[in-house]
């Protein structure tokens, strides 16, 4: 809708657009060290935002779960390897966000109909939701360590989501995010303060060994961990962040070393979650279904108070940051399937709808985490199977709008990049095919 | 690809201030909301994709199925 004040079709969030692309000309112009520092600056965001998202609350819970299962080992670079996978996908979405201007909804149903287009943004809308649900279980239970009361805690994180969303400005809600994001650093003191055997996390990173003994068990943290790092919601994330920031074929270079950031940063941060954790496999605790106040308890005696209840405060961040990702990534395929405006750039005035769908969805992942006795199990399984089995089609058609010449023009993939996405695709195939199987008939792993 | 520089730049600082000329030369002409109204039109599919739809539609019912028992064993057990 346009602004009845603004003239010859130029909107509010045209203005605001130009604003961010008259800052990247400017350090397009300076010369120096400064200039690539300052660019880099200016360009990051959705790709930090997307990795860190990632890391969210079932994610932190499940490379505590690994550490203290496993301890340092296999897992702690197989980490660094599914990041791996989440960088070919996301770096797909990034240039097809910088290069149509597109979110990802939109583009599916221009070029496939709007059947497909329907059909993936139910199967979005139902897992968002769904994984929406685990992150305020996340932290209702990481507010619980410190007496928080659960109603306390969902109506703190929905009024967070509320005002950062209500800016009315792309560029100061990335960076109000963007801080939050990074707080996901605090599960690296505490595995500092759980004083690691060094030698032994660098030998593992550099061999891969000891591997896990082949259990159904193992099997099944494989396909989580591949299905919880490539999943639907990042795609149309980053897509979409990105065409709302404005970014244009010029910074896609920038954009893969956003990407490139952000998951390295979840890696680093993910592992630390692994070796804070592998101090209780060190000394013979293995939990098997720890959750968030159990495993800040068990840690107290190894990392002290402090340590224990950064874990809490981080699993309370990992949730809040990937709540509002979903959240807004739900909002923005929403809007762009049905028309309507989308953009963080709008006040909510212009773009009712696209709020009142973030927060609304948010509202209502909050409500069920409340409803007394809900099986909040058969959730958590839920979206995992929505998860891990939904991908690999999302990906296929991200795979096939990447080629898109009319579309990506000069920017389609190269062959070698759809070699590597053709090897993440068929890893993420395989995961939910093992994934399915484990459903229907366990003992066949 | 670098932005070409402009001979007088506007303030960053201050959007309102920004004229609609201003905008449209910093903006590429598909980023404008006006523009985006425009749509790429449908993809012309040809006989290996007809043939992957339809597989993914069978995927995708396989993927229901899964689902469905998936909640039902959660419930019973």
């Amino acid at each position: 809708m346009r602004h009845p004040a603004e003239p010859q079709g130029v909107t509010h969030e045209d203005r605001d657009r130009a604003r961010d692309r008259l800052s990247l000309r400017r350090a397009y112009q300076t010369r120096g060290p400064r200039r690539w520092v300052w660019l880099l600056w200016l360009t990051i965001g959705p790709g930090i935002l997307v990795m860190l998202g990632e890391n969210d609350a079932p994610s932190m819970l499940s490379y505590a779960a690994t550490g203290s299962q496993f301890g340092i080992g296999f897992f702690l670079p197989f980490i660094l390897l599914t990041f791996a996978m989440a960088v070919v996908v996301q770096e797909m979405a990034m240039r097809l966000g910088a290069v149509s201007h597109r979110g990802f909804s939109e583009l599916m149903a221009d070029r496939f109909g709007g059947m497909w287009g329907g059909l993936l943004l139910v199967d979005l809308l139902f897992g968002n939701l769904l994984t929406l649900v685990t992150e305020f279980i996340g932290i209702r239970a990481g507010l619980g360590y410190f007496g928080v009361p659960p109603l306390a805690a969902v109506s703190g994180t929905i009024a967070v989501l509320a005002v950062a969303v209500t800016t009315g400005r792309y560029w100061t809600w990335e960076r109000l995010i963007m801080a939050l994001a990074i707080l996901n650093a605090v599960f690296v003191p505490v595995a500092i303060l759980s004083h690691p055997p060094w030698a032994q996390v660098g030998s593992a990173l550099l061999t891969f060994t000891p591997l896990p003994a082949w259990s159904t068990n193992t099997v099944l943290i494989l396909v989580a961990d591949i299905g919880a790092t490539v999943t639907p919601w990042m795609i149309f994330f980053q897509q979409a962040a990105v065409a709302d920031k404005g970014l244009t074929p010029a910074d896609v270079h920038r954009g893969r070393w956003d990407t490139v950031l952000g998951a390295l940063l979840a890696a680093a941060f993910g592992m630390a979650a692994v070796i804070a954790t592998s101090t209780l496999f060190r000394h013979g605790m293995s939990p098997h279904n720890y959750q968030t106040a159990d495993f800040a308890r068990a840690l107290v005696p190894f990392v002290g108070r402090i340590g224990a209840s950064l874990f809490a405060l981080g699993i309370v961040e990992a949730g809040l940051v990937a709540a509002v990702a979903i959240s807004t990534a739900s909002a923005y395929a929403l809007a762009e399937v049905t028309g309507a405006s989308r953009s963080l750039n709008r006040p909510p005035r212009e773009a009712a709808g696209f709020y009142l769908t973030l927060i609304g969805v948010a509202l209502v992942a909050g409500a069920v985490v409340l409803i007394p006795h809900i099986p909040l199990e058969l959730v958590v399984l839920l979206v995992n199977v929505v998860a891990v089995l939904s991908t690999p089609p999302i990906f296929l058609f991200l795979l096939l709008l990447a080629n898109d010449r009319q579309v990506m023009g000069e920017w389609v993939n190269r062959p070698w990049q759809n070699w590597a996405a053709c090897v993440v695709g068929a890893l993420i195939t395989l995961a939910g095919v093992l994934f399915a199987v484990s459903v229907l008939d366990p003992r066949l792993i | 690809m670098a932005e070409s520089p402009s001979a007088k730049e506007p303030d960053p600082g201050a959007a309102d201030r920004l004229s609609p000329a201003d905008v449209l030369s910093l903006l590429e002409p598909d980023q404008l909301v006006s523009a985006k109204r425009h749509h790429f039109g449908r993809r012309a599919v040809v006989g290996w994709q007809t043939v992957l739809f339809w597989v993914l539609r069978l995927y995708w019912l396989a993927v229901l199925a899964v689902a469905v028992v998936a909640a039902l064993r959660a419930i019973k057990g």
